[in-house]
């Protein structure tokens, strides 16, 4: 939900050298630096080199942060970085290395995050995994991209897997379902709330990250009480806990209007400062907000 | 088990002004209960205004019934709780601010002339129709006529507002007026040390009262010879969502100039929601933050 600029385009690359990962990558970059992407290639020194020397003057409007300034996709608080990505005046493009020593369960955990919750952002990301890494690695990287980047161009990734979001949802991917219950409008909201507080303290959290959680799961539900009658809306709630690392909010509620869809603005964008990532789907069936927070 | 605190009317104590504001009508009627039985218990003189169904007497009211306060009936027949109905109400006063004064100092001068230590007035929502400025004066004053009879007398007052039953001008007046001692679910709101103080759960689904409140509050402070700025003490707040914070902004940010807001205590995080929903200048911490 961002206006003009589009959501998230998470492409996988695999390659067997710098020369191929080079030359599948630079036609993106180059289109991204062409529509005024900011643009980050956050490789090893030697990578860099080949990319300075296939972008010539290109090169220029690219940023080449050190690996070591960014989480991999294993991190805690990966979601929250590539959140803090996103601009809302112009897409951003990020290409990253996987590392040879990332947990591939942990890798995964993270790269079905930004599937589930940010895949609303002007963001493309290109997520490139040597072919020579850990088969459980390559695996998890043939896995969470919906497409390839391949030296012919954007190909569908036949070995793509959406996450599941509904039931039965695998504990290590959100955790187990620590709260579930029903509510009947805003008035049911105080009770949400105390839910809320509770599982988010119990998974971790402290002080003023518990007050952000139960804000952003709080303006959620007021969000999906709005494609309804506010003050009878049904809504379920959902908060699953993984201790340490996360705390995943779903909540369903009756389906919005269609004249009330689609105006360009972004309706998650007050709540997006209290929260990794949110992600609003409206369908026929009822509108699904979802929330993310890291511990 | 998470479990949800709701405000009560205050019960006892200091002479008081206090509005009750219910969402449905049995809520109301379970607060108005526990407040009116309370007061029985404290040995207070009940007047009770409210509506009667055509033909009805007030044994018949819901006061006397089995969802009203213990001891009510036995109350109607002692004297210690007198029922009158609204449109006997109106036809005693003329409808008007005075009459109505009127009316009820000379119920609290008789009560106190026959030695009941305090005296306990409370009515239900009026159903006024508030369809012009002359009818809000009208309400405004007569509300103030109870905050005068607070404050020469052992007198506690509370105002019952059912939301279902008054238009949107009425709730927003009703609300503004009594923006000093309001209890409303999750949210309440007083006065202290000159400094107006929300308490609870500040949220979406009150989030129009609490702008009415604030609105009273502001307004309010500008006729106070300590005015204009009205002094906010967050301390109480436990929870205030977006919606809420939007609208304290915004009332802060539309006020006259001259007129600030001026924060005291209360969580760091409201102060990092306040700026994420932007925060006029005319917002400022206290100076003992």
């Amino acid at each position: 939900m961002t206006g003009g600029l589009g959501g998230l385009v998470h492409l996988g690359l695999l390659y067997d050298a710098p020369d191929d990962l080079v030359a599948s990558a630079v036609p993106y970059v180059r289109r991204a630096i062409a529509d005024g992407d900011e643009v980050h290639l956050v490789v090893d020194r030697r990578t860099a080199r080949t990319f300075r020397e296939a972008l010539g003057g290109d090169a220029g409007g690219v940023v080449f942060p050190p690996p070591s300034s960014m989480l991999p996709p294993s991190a805690p608080g990966f979601p929250a970085t590539v959140q803090s990505w996103a601009r809302t005046d112009r897409r951003t493009t990020v290409l990253g290395q996987y590392p040879a020593t990332m947990p591939a369960p942990d890798c995964g955990f993270g790269e079905d995050a930004l599937n589930l919750v940010l895949r609303d952002l002007p963001l493309t990301l290109i997520c490139t995994c040597h072919r020579d890494l850990d088969p459980d690695l390559l695996a998890v990287a043939r896995r969470t991209h919906p497409h390839l980047a391949t030296p012919a161009g954007r190909v569908d990734n036949p070995d793509f897997r959406t996450p599941p979001t509904a039931d039965p949802v695998p504990a290590d991917l959100w955790g187990a379902v620590a709260v579930r219950l029903g509510v009947d409008g805003t008035a049911g909201l105080a009770e949400v709330r105390q839910y809320v507080a509770d599982v988010a303290e119990r998974a971790g959290l402290t002080g003023d990250a518990v007050r952000a959680a139960v804000l952003a799961v709080h303006e959620a539900a007021v969000l999906a009480c709005r494609s309804g009658d506010p003050e009878r809306a049904a809504l379920v709630v959902e908060v699953r806990a993984r201790p340490g690392h996360t705390l995943f909010s779903e909540i369903v509620g009756p389906p919005a209007p269609a004249e009330s869809l689609g105006d360009g603005a972004d309706p998650l964008a007050h709540l997006r400062p209290f929260c990794a990532g949110a992600h609003l789907h409206d369908g026929p069936d009822g509108r699904a907000v979802r929330v993310l927070t890291t511990i | 088990m998470a479990s949800v605190r709701f405000a009560e009317p205050p019960v006892g104590g200091d002479p008081r002004h206090t509005l009750l504001v219910a969402d449905a009508v049995d809520h109301g009627r379970r607060g108005t209960a526990a407040w009116v039985e309370r007061e029985l218990a404290h040995g207070s003189k009940v007047y009770y205004k409210g509506w009667l169904s055509d033909g009805r007497r007030p044994e018949q009211h819901w006061l006397a019934g089995p969802a009203g306060p213990r001891g009510a009936r036995d109350a109607l027949t002692s004297g210690q709780l007198e029922f009158l109905d609204f449109p006997t109400v109106v036809a005693r006063t003329g409808g008007t601010a005075d009459g109505v004064i009127a009316l009820f100092r000379d119920e609290v001068e008789r009560a106190l002339d026959d030695r009941w230590p305090t005296v306990a007035l409370s009515q239900e929502s009026p159903r006024l129709p508030m369809a012009d400025a002359a009818q809000v004066c009208d309400y405004a004053a007569w509300e103030a006529g109870f905050d005068v009879l607070t404050e020469r007398w052992p007198v506690r007052v509370l105002c019952q507002l059912t939301v279902p039953h008054e238009n949107d001008t009425a709730q927003w007046e009703t609300v503004a007026v009594h923006h000093r001692d309001l209890v409303d679910g999750v949210w309440s709101a007083g006065v202290g040390a000159g400094r107006w103080q929300p308490r609870g759960d500040l949220d979406a689904h009150v989030a129009r009262r609490f702008g009415a409140a604030v609105h009273g509050a502001l307004r309010a402070a500008r006729a106070h010879e300590d005015g204009p700025d009205l002094h906010l003490d967050l301390s109480a707040v436990d929870f205030m969502d977006v919606a809420c914070a939007e609208i304290l902004m915004l009332a802060a940010r539309s006020a006259p100039a001259g007129q600030q807001l001026v924060l005291h205590d209360g969580q760091r995080f409201l102060r990092r929601l306040f700026d994420a929903v932007g925060r006029p200048a005319s917002v400022r911490e206290s100076e003992d933050a």
